[in-house]
């Protein structure tokens, strides 16, 4: 998107909340009008996300594990 | 760039043609995942200041892991999930899943900023669930609030 199409949202979504609507039904009504395509990418990006949270806590539960069979033995 | 207005004005003025539920259910699964870095990085902090016992610090991260599993599981179904099918269960698992690990999270952290930090964290993914429902169920109320019955 180049600045002066930016600019053109933004004038939009002035337009809108000067006419009344609620800043949280255009931003509901902007996330509806993501295509199929960019819910696809920010799942994927989500699953990722997921997939390193799983390999950072398993890397944690067995440090701490070591820690506490340290602490106990 | 107009075409791209005038639909932004249509979708907001024709009833029923509001949010779609998909990137509803995107931004639970989103949130839950910040839920659940949030924990991990309290545990972390909490840890390293040594006003966390490894034991404590452990119980949590076992806690997490299931959460973590589902978050996965529910992602891939989300993905291959189509509006008009039944909601994917793991979405409704991860919920119930969040709502034991802030219950286990709490008994575990006694520091009550970090408290704080993981009830908003769990409570933002719990909005976000309950919006999802609402989506899904045409503007019906959820019976309950998976996220937060685990609290005592």
């Amino acid at each position: 998107m180049t600045a002066e199409e930016a600019l053109k949202w933004v004038s939009v979504v002035n337009a809108l909340t000067s006419m009344g609507v609620p800043i949280a039904k255009l931003v509901m009504a902007l996330k509806a009008m993501l295509s199929d395509d960019q819910v696809k990418e920010v799942l994927l990006a989500t699953r990722r996300g997921w997939a390193a949270a799983q390999a950072e806590n398993n890397a944690r539960i067995a440090e701490l594990e070591a820690l506490v069979a340290a602490a106990n033995g | 760039m107009r075409r791209a207005a005038s639909l932004l004005i249509l979708v907001l003025l024709v009833p029923g043609c509001g949010p779609k539920t998909k990137p509803v259910l995107v931004k639970f699964d989103a949130t839950a995942l910040t839920a659940v870095q949030e924990i991990a990085r309290v545990e972390r902090d909490l840890s390293a200041l040594g006003t966390l016992a490894p034991a404590d610090a452990l119980a949590v991260r076992k806690a997490l892991a299931p959460v973590i599993s589902l978050g996965l599981t529910a992602t891939d179904a989300l993905l291959a999930w189509e509006p008009g099918q039944p909601v994917p269960v793991e979405m409704l698992n991860l919920s119930t899943e969040l709502g034991k690990l802030l219950t286990t999270a709490t008994l575990h952290i006694k520091n009550d900023g970090a408290r704080l930090a993981i009830v908003i964290a769990i409570a933002a993914a719990q909005q976000a669930w309950q919006v999802a429902i609402l989506t899904m169920q045409g503007g019906k109320a959820p019976a309950m609030t998976p996220a937060l019955v685990g609290v005592a």
